[in-house]
C-alpha cells in the first residue's frame, strides 16, 4: 500500500524590534532572569496594551517578502488559558482577522520548484519561560512575555522532514534578510510547530492530525518528522488508527510522545481584544514598506548568476546572508573580479571565518584591501599561493597587498627570474629520469617535473612561467 | 475653623484656600474626624490614609503660600478602590487582591497628584465592581447615609456614601454599566459617566474593558465639571483613550440655552417604582417649563440592553480576572500539589461569589459552539442600540430618563434574588452600551426620605451640553441642598 504524508508547519518568529509588543520593555530576553520586565507585560491589574508600530512594520514586511495580502484592517484577539509563564491568562494574537492572508513560497524541486502556499501570518506576544527544576519547583522567567512573533502558517502542502527543513530554511533566511528576525534557533527566536497526517494514497480525507511540539533545530525537525511518518505509516500499515494527539520530539530518544489528546485540549474562547482598536494599515503605508523591502535571497541568486557569471554553488554560499553577499559586492564595486573573488572568498576567506569562528561578512580584511588583493591575483602579480601569504600578513597589518609586495619582491612573479632560472635548471638535474621519459616521447611527465618545481618554489611562482621557462629549456 | 463641611464644594474650597481663609491641614483635619464618626456605621472606606493626607496637606498650605498651587491642591477627595495608586494597597474589594500594593501609578490618581488633591483614602465598592449594592465587598457593604439599613448602591457604594456624608469633598469613581450614577442616585449626590475613551482606563483595574470609564461623584454638578477637566484627556498609554479637546467647562454656569429633550417611551415601564416616576415627570415638566421643548424618542432595543450587557462584560471580565493566579502577587496559599490546583485554590479563596458567577457565566459565552449564540449575538444587539442613541440625537440634544426604577433598596434584600439586582441598572446600561456620557443628579425624595435620581444623556463627547442643563436645572431646584443625618458612631 501506498501512503501520502501531508504536513503544514507552523513557524513563530521573534521580531527584532528594540521593546516589546505591547510595553516599552527591551525584547533582549536573554538578559538577567525578569529584568526586562514590567507592570504591563507582568499584567498587574490595571495595565494596558499598546501596539508596538515597528513591529507591525516588521510583520507586513515579512508578509510582502512572502506575497500575502496585508489585510487593511485586523483585528487582535485573546487567547485565553492558565499558565504560569501566561501572567494575563491569555494571550494577545489574532484569530479571524490576521494581519495577513495567502502568499507563498517556491522551494526548489527535482522538476523546476515547487510552490508551498501560506495560510496566515499574524502578530502577537511571545509568554515567559517556565523551567522546571528537579520535579519540585519551577522557576519563572518573564523577560520573553510580550516580545513581538509573528506566526506563519503554512498550507498542509509539505511531503517530508526532508522537504520541511528546505522550507523552514528558506523562510528563516528571508526574515534574517528582511533584518526582522535574526533567527537564533537555540534562544527560541524562531521555532516552529509541525501538523503531520499520513494516508493512504488516493485517499480523499486527510488522515488524523498530530501536532509534534518541541522541534528547535534543523536537525531535530527532520528527525521529528521523519519519526512521527514512520510511526504513524506503522500504526496504518497494522490496521490501527492513528490518534489525533499533540507530541513532544525528545532529542535525547529521537523518538515523539504523546503530550496530550484531543479531548484533553484546550478551548481558548477566543474573543477580540477589547483593550486595543482594530489595527488599521492604509494602502499608502503598505507602498512605502513596499517600496524599502531589501533584495531577497532568490532575486540575488538571480542576479549573482546573471551579472556575475558565478555557478550556482558560488552563489548559493555568497548569498547565505546579506551582510555576506554584501561583503562580496562592496569588494567588486573595489574592482575585485567577481569570479576570482568569489573563489577566494569560497577559499581561504571562508576557512579563516570556520576556523575562527565568525561570519564571512565579519573578515578583518576591508572590501577595498581584499580588493586590492585580488586585483594583484588577476593581474597575475602573484600566484595563489604567495597571495595566501600577503594576506596572513594583512590580517595582522593595515597595509595593501601591494604595500607587501612591494616589501617583499619575493612574493611577486615577476620579481626573480634569474633565481627562478637557477631553481629550474636545478631540478631538471635532479630529475635526469623523467627528462629521459620525457624526450622518449612520454610527454605525461612534463606534468610531474612541474610539480617537483612547484614544490621547490613553495607555490610562490606563477605555474604559468614556470611551464613556459621548463618547456623553453626542454626543447633546447 | 470649619463648621459645615455638608455645603462646601470643590469651588468654594478653592477660592477659601486660595484666599486662606481656610488651610488645607484643617479641612483634611475636618474630614479625618468626619471619617472616624462616619466609618464605624457607613464603612465607605476600605484603606484610610490619615498620615499621608494631613503631610500632603501640609504641602499644599506651603504651595498656596508660594502661589505654585495645582487646580486642586489641598482638596481632599477619595478614590474608589479599583483606581490604581502606586505604592498604596489597591484591593478592588477583593480577598484576592487584600493585600496588594502597587508599585506603579493609574493615570487619574497620577493627574489628581499633579494638581495636587490629598487623598483621604480608598472608596468600598462591590468585588472588582461587579454588583449594584456594594454588598459584594471582601470588606463588608457601604451603607446609605440617609437609611443605614439601605444600600448605597453599586458598586460605588463607597464613594456615594462617602460625599452624601460628607466623609471626602468629592470622590473618583467607575461606571461599567451604572456603577456611579445609580449609587449617586440613591445617596442624593451628582454622578458623571464621562465618554468612553474621555479618561484614560489606565490604572483603572478593569473589570469589563470596552464599558469601563472613570468619572466623579460630587456634591454639585459645577464639581463634577471640575473633575472631569482634572482627570480627562488623551493617555497614549491607554490605545482606547481618545485624542480629542478636552469639554469645555467654562460656560456651563451660564443658563442652558433652549435644548430639545429626548424622553424614551421605553423608559416609563412597569419596574418603575411610581414615586421615582413621578418625580422623574416632574423634573421633565421642570425642564418644559425652563424653555426646554420635550419630545418622545423610540430605542427599541433598549429592551436587549441587559441581556446582550451581561453577556459582554461577563465574557470581558473572564478573561481580564484571568491574571489573578496568585503567583506575582496577590492571595497565594502555596500550598498546592501542581499549577492546576494552585490557581483553583487561589481563585477559590480569593473571589467572591458575584465574581464567580461571571466568570462561569462568561467563559460559557466564549466557549466553542456558544461564541456565535452568545457574545456575537451580542455585540450586534449593542451595535443595535448604539444606532438607536445615534437616530435619536438626530431629533434631541439630551436624553433624559430616572437614573434607577427605584430608590435605595433594602440591604440584603436583593440578594437572593440576582436578575432584580442586575435591573437596577436598566437605565443606565443602554447608554454605557452606546459609550454615551451621562449623568445622575438628584430629582426628589420618596415618602421614606430616600433620594431619587435624575439621569440625563448627552452625545458622545459632549459633556458640555449636558453639564450646563444639569447645573441649570440644579441651580433652580433644591434637592442637591438636603443632607443626610448620620448618627454618629460615639
Amino acid at each position: 500500500m501506498q501512503y501520502e504524508v501531508i504536513i503544514g508547519l507552523e513557524i513563530h518568529a521573534q521580531l527584532k524590534t528594540q521593546t516589546k509588543m505591547f510595553c516599552a520593555d527591551s525584547t533582549d530576553h536573554s538578559e538577567i532572569p525578569n529584568s526586562r520586565t514590567c507592570p504591563i507585560c507582568l499584567g498587574m491589574p490595571g495595565t494596558l496594551p499598546t501596539i508596538n508600530k515597528q513591529a507591525v512594520e516588521y510583520a507586513i514586511r515579512a508578509a510582502l517578502a512572502f506575497n500575502c495580502k496585508i489585510n487593511n484592517t485586523s483585528v487582535f484577539a485573546r487567547k485565553n488559558y492558565f499558565y504560569p509563564d501566561l501572567p494575563k491568562g491569555y494571550q494577545i494574537s489574532q484569530y479571524d482577522k490576521p494581519l495577513a492572508e495567502g502568499g507563498y513560497i517556491d522551494l526548489p524541486h527535482e522538476n523546476g520548484s515547487k510552490r508551498i502556499d501560506l495560510e496566515r501570518i499574524h502578530l502577537e506576544e511571545d509568554a515567559g519561560k517556565s523551567i522546571h527544576n528537579n520535579g519540585d519547583t519551577t522557576l519563572l522567567n518573564y523577560n520573553r512575555c510580550g516580545v513581538p512573533l509573528i506566526e506563519i502558517v503554512s498550507m498542509p502542502q509539505l511531503s517530508s522532514g526532508q522537504e520541511a527543513v528546505q522550507y523552514l530554511k528558506k523562510i528563516r533566511q528571508t526574515l534574517i534578510y528582511l533584518d526582522v528576525c535574526d533567527g537564533n534557533m537555540e534562544l527560541g527566536n524562531f521555532r516552529c510547530d509541525a501538523n503531520i497526517s499520513v494516508r493512504v494514497a488516493g485517499q480523499a480525507e486527510l488522515g488524523a492530525k498530530v501536532e509534534l511540539k518541541n522541534i528547535n533545530s534543523f536537525r531535530f525537525v527532520k528527525k521529528g518528522i521523519d519519526f512521527e511518518i514512520r510511526r504513524q505509516t506503522k500504526l496504518l500499515e497494522n490496521g490501527q488508527t492513528v490518534q489525533i494527539q499533540t507530541r513532544l520530539f525528545d532529542s535525547k530518544t529521537g523518538q515523539t510522545y504523546a503530550m496530550r489528546n484531543k479531548e484533553q485540549s484546550s478551548d481558548y474562547r477566543y474573543f477580540p481584544e477589547p483593550d486595543l482598536l482594530p489595527l488599521v494599515i492604509e494602502d499608502n503605508f503598505i507602498a512605502e514598506i513596499k517600496t524599502s523591502l531589501p533584495e531577497l535571497p532568490e532575486q540575488k541568486y538571480t542576479r549573482f548568476i546573471e551579472n556575475y557569471k558565478l555557478s550556482k554553488n558560488q552563489a548559493t554560499m555568497l548569498m547565505e546572508n546579506r551582510q555576506c553577499a554584501g561583503y562580496f559586492e562592496s569588494c567588486v564595486a573595489m574592482g575585485a573580479d567577481p569570479i576570482i573573488l568569489a573563489n577566494w572568498i569560497q577559499g581561504p576567506v571562508a576557512n579563516y571565518a570556520n576556523v575562527n569562528n565568525i561570519e564571512i561578512a565579519n573578515f578583518p580584511i576591508s572590501a577595498p584591501r581584499l580588493a586590492g588583493l585580488i586585483q594583484c591575483l588577476e593581474q597575475k602579480k602573484i600566484t595563489r599561493v604567495s597571495a595566501k601569504a600577503i594576506m596572513e600578513k594583512m590580517l595582522k597589518n593595515y597595509m595593501t597587498a601591494q604595500q607587501i609586495l612591494d616589501v617583499n619582491p619575493q612574493y611577486s612573479l615577476s620579481g626573480d627570474t634569474e633565481k627562478l632560472q637557477k631553481l629550474i635548471t636545478h631540478v631538471m638535474e635532479n630529475s635526469s629520469d623523467l627528462i629521459y621519459k620525457y624526450h622518449n616521447g612520454n610527454k605525461k611527465v612534463f606534468g610531474a617535473i612541474m610539480g617537483r618545481i612547484m614544490q621547490e618554489t613553495k607555490g610562490q611562482s606563477d605555474p604559468e612561467v614556470i611551464s613556459r621557462i621548463l618547456q623553453q629549456k626542454l626543447d633546447d | 475653623m470649619v463648621d459645615n463641611l455638608s455645603y462646601l464644594t470643590i469651588a468654594k474650597a478653592v477660592s477659601l484656600l486660595k484666599s486662606k481663609k481656610l488651610s488645607s491641614v484643617e479641612l483634611t483635619g475636618a474630614y479625618l474626624e468626619k471619617i472616624k464618626l462616619s466609618q464605624p456605621i457607613l464603612n465607605s472606606y476600605i484603606t484610610i490614609l490619615e498620615q499621608e493626607a494631613l503631610v500632603k496637606a501640609q504641602i499644599a498650605d506651603e504651595k498656596y503660600s508660594k502661589g505654585t498651587n495645582g487646580i486642586l491642591e489641598g482638596i481632599p477627595l477619595a478614590l474608589k478602590d479599583n483606581l490604581i495608586t502606586q505604592n498604596i494597597r489597591t484591593t478592588c474589594a477583593s480577598k484576592m487582591l487584600n493585600n496588594f500594593v502597587p508599585p506603579y501609578d493609574g493615570d487619574t490618581s497620577a493627574k489628581l497628584k499633579q494638581h495636587g488633591a490629598v487623598l483621604l483614602g480608598k472608596l468600598n465598592m462591590d468585588e472588582f465592581g461587579m454588583g449594584s449594592s456594594n454588598e459584594h465587598s471582601f470588606f463588608g457593604p457601604a451603607k446609605n447615609p440617609f437609611d443605614t439599613s439601605r444600600s448605597p448602591g453599586g458598586s460605588s457604594g463607597g464613594a456615594a456614601s462617602a460625599v452624601a456624608s460628607s466623609s471626602c469633598m468629592a470622590a473618583l469613581a467607575t461606571d461599567t454599566g451604572g456603577s456611579i450614577r445609580q449609587p449617586a442616585s440613591f445617596c442624593g449626590v451628582v454622578g458623571l459617566r464621562p465618554t468612553y475613551g474621555r479618561v484614560s482606563r489606565y490604572g483603572l483595574v478593569a473589570f469589563a474593558s470596552s464599558l469601563d470609564q472613570t468619572g466623579p461623584i460630587c456634591k454639585s454638578v459645577e464639581d463634577c465639571a471640575i473633575l472631569l477637566d482634572a482627570i480627562s484627556g488623551y493617555d497614549k498609554k491607554d490605545a482606547t483613550s481618545v485624542n480629542i479637546a478636552k469639554a469645555d467647562i467654562s460656560e456651563i454656569s451660564q443658563n442652558s440655552a433652549p435644548l430639545k429633550i429626548g424622553i424614551p417611551d421605553q423608559y416609563l415601564s412597569d419596574d418603575l417604582d411610581q414615586e421615582v416616576g413621578e418625580s422623574v415627570e416632574s423634573a421633565i415638566r421642570h425642564l418644559e417649563k425652563a424653555g426646554h421643548s420635550i419630545q418622545r424618542i423610540s430605542l427599541p432595543h433598549s429592551k436587549y440592553a441587559i441581556a446582550a450587557y451581561y453577556i459582554i462584560v461577563s465574557a470581558e471580565a473572564s478573561s481580564n480576572l484571568a491574571r489573578y493566579d496568585g503567583i506575582r502577587y496577590g492571595l497565594n496559599e502555596e500550598t498546592a500539589e501542581n499549577f492546576d490546583q494552585l490557581f483553583k485554590q487561589n481563585r477559590n479563596q480569593g473571589f467572591g461569589e458575584e465574581v464567580k458567577r461571571r466568570i462561569m457565566l462568561g467563559s460559557y459565552c466564549l466557549s466553542a459552539g456558544y461564541y456565535d449564540r452568545y457574545y456575537s449575538k451580542a455585540m450586534k444587539t449593542r451595535q443595535l442600540i448604539t444606532e438607536d442613541f445615534n437616530t435619536a440625537f438626530n431629533s434631541v440634544d439630551i436624553i433624559v430618563t430616572p437614573t434607577s426604577p427605584t430608590t435605595a433598596f433594602k440591604l440584603q434584600e436583593k440578594q437572593k434574588d440576582v436578575l432584580s439586582m442586575y435591573l437596577a441598572d436598566v437605565y443606565t446600561i443602554p447608554p454605557n452600551l452606546a459609550g454615551l456620557p451621562s449623568i445622575s443628579l438628584p430629582c426628589g425624595y420618596d415618602k421614606k426620605g430616600l433620594p431619587i435620581g435624575l439621569q440625563m444623556v448627552g452625545r458622545a463627547f459632549d459633556e458640555s451640553t449636558l453639564l450646563s442643563l444639569a447645573q441649570d436645572y440644579e441651580k433652580k431646584t433644591k434637592w442637591h441642598k438636603k443632607k443626610p443625618e448620620v448618627p454618629d458612631a460615639v
